[in-house]
């Protein structure tokens, strides 16, 4: 035996180094495809997480709304990027209220769950799931959830960005980079698709009606319902018919949205018939409109006018960051003069009609009584965090502009979604809320304003908008009779306006009715305003409803939002909206 | 070996031999004969190491005497700027009993790990609590031939630590003890309270709020307890705080067995005080126990049993904070409260005896040292054992070697506390609590904060023969590396087979051929394994016909050498390959907060998942004048790294609806040069030597899959950048007015601009200051290190010291509003030529990274200073005494500081938010028995 040999025979002994298996990694506690695609349990789970991709709800940007971003509302806090959107700060580089990613990412779980799910094996016997007929009706169900859910994510996206890329599967990243926006009337299409698939597998309400249904039990309140993927659809049209996105004035698309939104109105439990799923309720001194956000005793929790809304939680950060200083919150959020003044009198009529009744020295007697249940005006009674006392907002108040930098710039603070039990200081009182995305007098409006779009100001239009003030606590006769088409319109817009504000409604309609294009309107828009309270010596105060505090700044490019620029330069295909 | 008959000066050359004879190990025994008498040791140990460090090292060593004079209780300490071609920098946040400093090896060349890993005897290990005194020497490895062995983890070079051992018939017994007293290098001085009140106010108005002091009540007249002023940093730091070291050595042996053992307990306190009542601090210390025994023993039959054993406890402790608050974070927390709470935020203590404070400022230092105690204990076993076998019966010059090696750590906690609450002293003489006291103790005991466990089996066979004129080595191994840690992450596991081939042709021409096969579990089956060459050529001119050595040019050698590398440190997730789903994150249907299960896909996967490859290039030339008097050492080195993993976000549309893998794709270049020289020589009873030496390195980014910057903002690239450039604004001044605004015609997506603000180039003209306008302002990594020791002896005196320098980079201020040097420049009305932004709570604008905040750095310290007196032999023969010497020793005496507010170069945060850096004044006695 040679040197050679020798060491190449020593050499071999390590032979055995080549075999990966000894590397083989123990496990460390993730799961692997199989572990959710061979699991019915798991596979439905992985769709419950989607619902996670919802909108955030409360104080969404950067711990205040993005009604601050509309003529409702300002925001005190001078660093909050929420002032982009109207200083002219907002850019493709500087994105405000970003949910690209976020619907992007939910797009794509509920695809991974529709591509997967009908390949997920069967047990063949019962286990705590059911037995393979109660997964299989399950199954149909979620993946009425799941069509729901995208629609969702997509209304999301469309009302932002306009028109935007189609993915109906999981993309692998190449995939991800070669996409183009679809026409804008696919993207509706798409919407609406997802909608009637979604509808027709979803029941109309759970948790009260037998189990007919695999997990149809009162645990399962807050999924996707039929009336969801309806009123979804109702609203989807609703933006396809108005002039942000129906450039060539289709008027059909108007009767569409008419018959869609009147739909859910007349939704009943059963298809044949019976009770109807959502009804008005009317506000008594001990139900409001604040009971659809938190419930209360008298109503319970499922408000019979949620059409959809998040998970409840336990908390009291809305209260704690939006309500007035005093009280020991942060008033994120302070109310304008210019929404103040659009909510009428008691009497139904505006403000500025001079046969109104408005006082200017006392502008909060005799107002439609939202007007209390959305806004702390000065001198309101308010109880909140253990302690009571009247709203203080003229000068010199404990509520007013001081010292504290958040104290409210317009004379205001916001009223609804507040809970008046939640205590933070010191003890904790927590208060359990949802964030509602669909309600049912959103349909009204709907229907009020699609129909007057395609039929002019009929009964019915009278009738949806009579509904809606008589359970405010208005008379059915404070619709004034014989309006134009037009006026009809503005009436619906305001009433829209003061119905839904602070919802994320306002931003968003503005635009579609493209009613900046009106110099008028833009004027009123743009010109912030606030009310300067003086108490003189006697103690009696005057108020000046004209406080200029911005001239904010508005160009045709911000009727949608800017794609990141970061997005277009990592696919080309993709093209920025006009003029950003 | 151990120095106990030892004059500084021998000792020293001692140093010198391992600093600048680095490669000439590589290439002989031989290579430099008159010096090697001051370095067999080293020698022995350097072809004594196996497996793994079979290989000759083509490193930069020093040797335990200058460890022990520069690493004042860490090993790592003696990292600053005594090894050639390492960069040291210190810690963002410095502590007591914890290492200052950070170090690389010839600068970075990754995005992601650039530290090196650091081995011991052998095995990767953790040095943080190792005794200075038990290293024997240091040695930086940095030739590719030599770390082609480390496979996957060898790119950012190797320091490898050897201990000490027992030398046969030089039995000794010693005892060393010292004691320092350590200096806060720098306290930032804080405003009092009249100036504190002025500046909030100024601050008030410039955010439109309404100012709230009254800055005259501030004149010492009013009530101190309405209207404090508390100087907390002068009443709960001390100015000194104390370290203590003892440790006995022995060592020693015969032919059969030779030992050496260690005992160590080394103590540094903490700085905190109380002003009173000293009694009820809650102290803050590191104490440390240090035991090593190693023990040779020559079985017979050809057998060899080496045996390192060491074992470490280590106690550390701080006022209690909070649970998830470590000693350490303890520490720069109250530093922080310290610095940050504003002179008239309270009276310490209020009229009724309560503890002072407020809704805001609520942590009262009284109370935050007085209420409970944070231990932590941490202990660490190591033990390392080799049997080697001679097997020249089966082979002459064939030996094997076996080791086993094992290494735990535990480190554990526990609190007592108990709960304080404050009191605000109101004008109408009424008091509003905040917080209740709460005498109760509460203990949270014994919980395991951190664990690891290491076992690394290795064997290896060596083959010497020589043919013809030609010595060959021929060395194989096997190395299996398994590391458990914490929680339920599957224990790492590296294998690996290591050969090396050298050619030593007569002592002229040695060609190196070195080559690693490895693998590890972190990657996919088909890419675990990676294939890891390297190879050197060196001709020894000095020993060819053409350039006989003589007493001008004693020696002279040229060495290449390349080989590839890998880094696996690469942060990121572990099984990179892999598509992980989770079983969490459920939705809540129905009754509030009922849960629904969830599921999710992880983080999409790359199977292609892989590490870091370096190919690495030096050339090396070493040479040896003027009667040995002078030995020099010049590297150019190379490298150029690439599978760095890179974010794929900046490349892939978001679209696709889930995290995106990092790919293997990043590429950066690092280059440089090494020079390193030293000194001796002996003028009538003077000996002197000196040795300094200074490496420059640049890295540039290559290609890092940027977002493609439109052609008006390519300033926007890290490309060609290096891996520390700051990317910020650049600043033209402050705005003079709002005409200046106005004409300046931008927005600052920061906030509404006001005059004092800084003015910010709009670098693309688009109308708005953001992101996008951020340019590389400056490289925060030094190119340039260096260091120089000096050791003089005469007579029985010796006098050492050692200075360190960094170069070529930028030093970051961060921006504190409040601070001392922000009142007395500030722009105001009354003062527009102020240097300084204006005050503001509320604004960020100012505080963004830009070129107004950077300084140009040269860093110099004079780390170390020692004087020394050696006992003549007739006082030590008196006392009975094998030796006797004293010293004393100044650590981190001086240092160049930055020109504005005087901070520290590398830790902006040193001595105001954050611990002090301490300068240390040392005596100490070292007496052989």
């Amino acid at each position: 035996m040679n040197i050679v040999s020798k060491i190449v025979s020593i050499i071999s002994i390590f032979g055995f180094l080549s075999c990966d298996s000894i590397l083989e990694p123990q496990l460390d506690g993730t799961l692997s495809e199989d572990g959710i695609w061979k699991n019915n349990a798991r596979a439905f789970a992985f769709l419950n997480n989607a619902y996670n991709n919802l909108p955030a709800g409360y104080n969404r940007i950067s711990g205040t709304m993005l009604d601050a971003a509309t003529d409702d509302a300002v925001c005190p806090d001078p660093l909050n990027p929420v002032h982009g959107f109207t200083n002219g700060g907002w850019s493709a580089y500087n994105i405000i209220d970003n949910v690209w990613y976020r619907n992007f990412e939910g797009i794509r779980k509920v695809n991974t769950f529709l591509a997967r799910i009908d390949s997920v094996p069967l047990i063949k016997s019962s286990n705590e799931l059911g037995t393979d007929e109660t997964i299989l009706r399950t199954r149909a169900r979620m993946k009425g959830e799941a069509y729901f859910l995208r629609a969702f994510f997509y209304f999301e996206l469309v009302k932002r960005y306009g028109a935007v890329p189609i993915v109906d599967k999981p993309l692998s990243p190449q995939e991800a980079n070669e996409l183009q926006r679809a026409t804008i009337d696919a993207c509706f299409q798409f919407i609406l698709d997802d909608c009637d698939s979604a509808a027709s597998r979803l029941p109309a309400k759970y948790g009260t009606t037998p189990v007919v249904i695999g997990y149809n039990d009162a645990k399962e309140i807050g999924r996707a319902t039929k009336g969801a993927a309806m009123a979804l659809k109702a609203r989807a049209l609703l933006y396809w018919a108005s002039p942000l996105f129906n450039a060539e004035g289709i008027r059909s698309r108007w009767e569409t949205a008419a018959t869609a939104a009147k739909a859910v109105i007349d939704l009943t439990e059963q298809p044949a018939g019976g009770a109807k799923v959502y009804a008005l309720t009317r506000y008594t001194s001990t139900v409001n409109l604040n009971d659809l956000f938190v419930p209360n005793s008298v109503i319970g929790q499922y408000h019979s006018e949620i059409i959809f809304s998040t998970l409840y939680t336990n908390n009291t950060t809305v209260e704690a960051l939006n309500g007035p200083i005093s009280y020991g919150a942060k008033g994120m959020i302070n109310p304008t003069q210019n929404l103040v003044d659009a909510f009428p009198m008691s009497n139904g009529r505006p403000v500025s009609d001079p046969s109104s009744g408005y006082d200017s020295s006392n502008p909060y007697l005799n107002r439609d009584p939202r007007l209390a249940m959305t806004v702390l005006t000065n001198g309101a009674l308010f109880g909140l965090n253990d302690k009571t006392g009247t709203i203080e907002t003229f000068v010199g108040g404990n509520d007013a502009r001081g010292a504290y930098p958040n104290a409210t710039h317009t004379g205001y603070y916001l009223r609804k979604f507040i809970s008046p039990a939640a205590v933070w200081d010191g003890r904790t009182v927590n208060i359990t809320r949802t964030w509602v995305l669909i309600r049912f007098a959103e349909l009204y409006l709907n229907y009020a304003e699609a129909r007057n779009e395609a039929f002019g100001p009929d009964s019915e239009v009278y009738a949806a908008l009579r509904s809606l003030r008589l359970r405010a606590g208005l008379r059915p006769s404070d619709v004034q009779a014989g309006l134009t088409k037009e006026q009809m319109r503005q009436l619906i817009q305001n009433e829209r306006r003061i119905e839904l504000a602070f919802e994320e409604h306002r931003f968003f309609d503005v635009r579609r009715w493209r009613l900046l294009d009106n110099p008028a309107f833009q004027q009123d828009f743009l010109k912030i305003r606030g009310v300067r309270i003086v108490k003189n010596e006697q103690g009696a105060l005057s108020y000046n409803t004209d406080l200029e505090l911005q001239q904010r700044v508005f160009d045709k490019k911000m009727y949608l939002y800017p794609i990141e620029a970061s997005e277009l330069l990592k696919n080309d295909q993709l093209t920025q909206n006009p003029d950003w | 070996m151990i120095p106990i008959h030892h004059t500084l000066f021998n000792s020293f050359l001692y140093i010198v031999a391992g600093l600048f004879m680095a490669n000439n190990y590589a290439i002989g025994h031989n290579a430099l004969p008159t010096l090697t008498a001051f370095s067999s040791d080293t020698l022995q140990a350097a072809s004594d190491r196996p497996g793994n460090l079979l290989l000759s090292p083509t490193s930069s060593v020093i040797s335990s005497v200058q460890v022990t004079k520069n690493a004042l209780i860490k090993v790592e300490d003696a990292f600053n700027g005594t090894l050639p071609g390492v960069f040291s920098i210190r810690k963002a946040s410095p502590s007591y009993g914890l290492s200052q400093l950070n170090f690389y090896v010839r600068g970075k060349a990754t995005l992601a790990d650039n530290t090196p890993l650091v081995y011991v005897d052998g095995v990767l290990s953790n040095i943080n609590l190792i005794h200075p005194n038990e290293i024997e020497e240091i040695a930086v490895i940095k030739d590719p031939v030599e770390l082609a062995a480390f496979g996957q983890r060898s790119a950012n070079g190797i320091i490898h630590l050897k201990t000490k051992k027992g030398v046969k018939a030089r039995n000794f017994m010693q005892v060393e003890m010292n004691a320092g007293v350590q200096f806060p290098e720098y306290i930032a001085p804080k405003l009092n309270a009249f100036q504190y009140s002025v500046a909030h106010n100024e601050a008030n108005i410039n955010d439109g709020t309404s100012p709230i002091f009254d800055p005259s009540k501030y004149d010492g007249q009013s009530d101190s307890y309405l209207y404090p002023s508390t100087d907390f940093m002068n009443d709960f730091l001390s100015k000194t705080g104390q370290l203590t070291q003892f440790n006995f050595t022995a060592g020693g042996g015969n032919e059969v067995a030779r030992y050496f053992t260690i005992l160590g307990y080394t103590r540094q306190d903490g700085l905190f005080a109380l002003p009173s009542d000293e009694d009820n601090l809650n102290p803050a210390y590191n104490e440390r126990y240090n035991f090593r025994t190693n023990l040779d023993v020559n079985l017979g039959a050809g057998f060899y049993l080496q045996s390192n054993v060491s074992a470490v406890y280590d106690d550390r402790r701080s006022p209690w904070i909070a649970s998830d608050q470590t000693v350490n974070s303890s520490a720069n927390y109250i530093m922080n409260v310290l610095y940050s709470t504003p002179a008239n935020a309270f009276p310490l203590v209020n009229p009724n005896g309560t503890l002072g404070g407020t809704s805001v400022y609520r942590n009262n230092p009284i109370g935050l040292l007085s209420s409970g105690q944070r231990t932590e204990n941490t202990r660490l076993l190591m033990a390392n054992i080799q049997l080697s076998k001679d097997l020249s019966a089966l082979l002459k010059g064939l030996k094997a070697d076996v080791r086993y090696a094992f290494e735990n750590y535990n480190s554990y906690y526990k609190g007592n506390y108990t709960v304080f609450g404050v009191s605000q002293y109101n004008e109408d003489g009424s008091y509003s609590e905040y917080g209740a006291n709460d005498t109760k103790v509460s203990t949270v005991g014994g919980q395991l904060s951190d664990y690891y466990s290491d076992i690394n089996v290795e064997a290896a066979l060596r083959y010497k023969t020589r043919i013809g004129n030609a010595d060959i080595d021929f060395s194989t191994s096997i190395n299996d590396y398994q590391s458990y840690v914490a929680g339920d992450e599957p224990p790492y596991r590296w294998l690996a087979n290591s050969n090396h081939l050298k050619i030593n042709f007569d002592n002229t021409y040695i060609a190196q051929l070195a080559a690693t096969y490895q693998g590890s579990n972190s990657y996919a089956r088909g890419q675990r394994y990676g294939f890891f060459p390297a190879g050197s050529f060196a001709w020894i001119l000095s020993n060819s016909d053409i350039l006989k050595s003589t007493d001008l040019l004693n020696y002279l050698s040229a060495k290449v050498s390349a080989g590839l590398l890998g880094n696996d440190r690469t942060g990121g997730e572990r099984f990179m390959y892999r598509q992980a789903f989770y079983n969490t994150n459920g939705y809540s249907f129905g009754i509030p907060n009922g849960s629904a299960q969830g599921s999710y896909e992880g983080t999409l996967p790359n199977p292609d998942a892989s590490w870091e490859k370096s190919l690495q290039y030096v050339l090396n030339i070493d040479a040896v004048m003027f009667d040995n008097q002078l030995t020099m050492n010049a590297s150019v080195f190379h490298e150029n790294r690439f599978d760095i993993l890179v974010s794929q976000s900046n490349v892939i549309s978001s679209v696709v609806g889930n995290q995106l893998p990092q790919l293997n794709a990043g590429i950066i270049n690092n280059s440089g040069v090494e020079l390193a020289a030293a000194y001796r020589t002996t003028i009538g009873e003077v000996k002197l030597i000196a040795a300094g030496h200074i490496t420059y390195a640049k890295n540039k980014i290559v290609d890092l899959k940027e977002l493609n910057y439109p052609v008006n903002e390519s300033y926007r690239y890290r490309k060609n950048q290096s891996v520390d450039a700051l990317f910020g604004f650049i600043a033209d001044g402050i705005y003079q007015s709002e005409q200046e605004i106005q004409e300046s015609n931008v927005l600052s997506s920061f906030g509404p601009l006001q005059p004092g603000d800084l003015k910010y180039r709009d670098l693309n003209n688009d109308g708005i200051i953001n992101t996008a306008d951020k340019s590389p302002i400056g490289n925060l990594f030094p190119n340039v290190m260096y260091g120089l020791s000096t050791g003089v002896d005469y007579k029985n005196f010796d006098f050492y010291f050692h200075v360190e320098g960094s170069a070529d980079f930028y030093t970051h201020l961060i921006p504190t509003m409040f601070s001392a040097y922000a009142f007395e420049n500030r722009y105001n009305t009354e003062q527009p030529a102020g240097s300084y932004p204006r005050l503001s709570f509320v604004s960020t604008h100012t505080m963004q990274a830009s070129d107004y905040w950077l300084e140009k750095a040269h860093l110099i310290r004079l780390s170390n200073v020692e004087l020394g007196y050696t006992f003549p032999e007739r006082v030590t023969r008196t006392l009975k005494l094998g030796g006797l010497r004293m010293y004393v020793r100044g650590n981190e005496l001086l240092a160049t500081r930055t020109q504005r507010e005087n901070r520290d170069i590398e830790s902006s945060y040193a001595g105001s938010t954050q611990y002090p850096f301490l300068k240390t004044a040392l005596l100490g006695l070292k007496i052989t028995l």
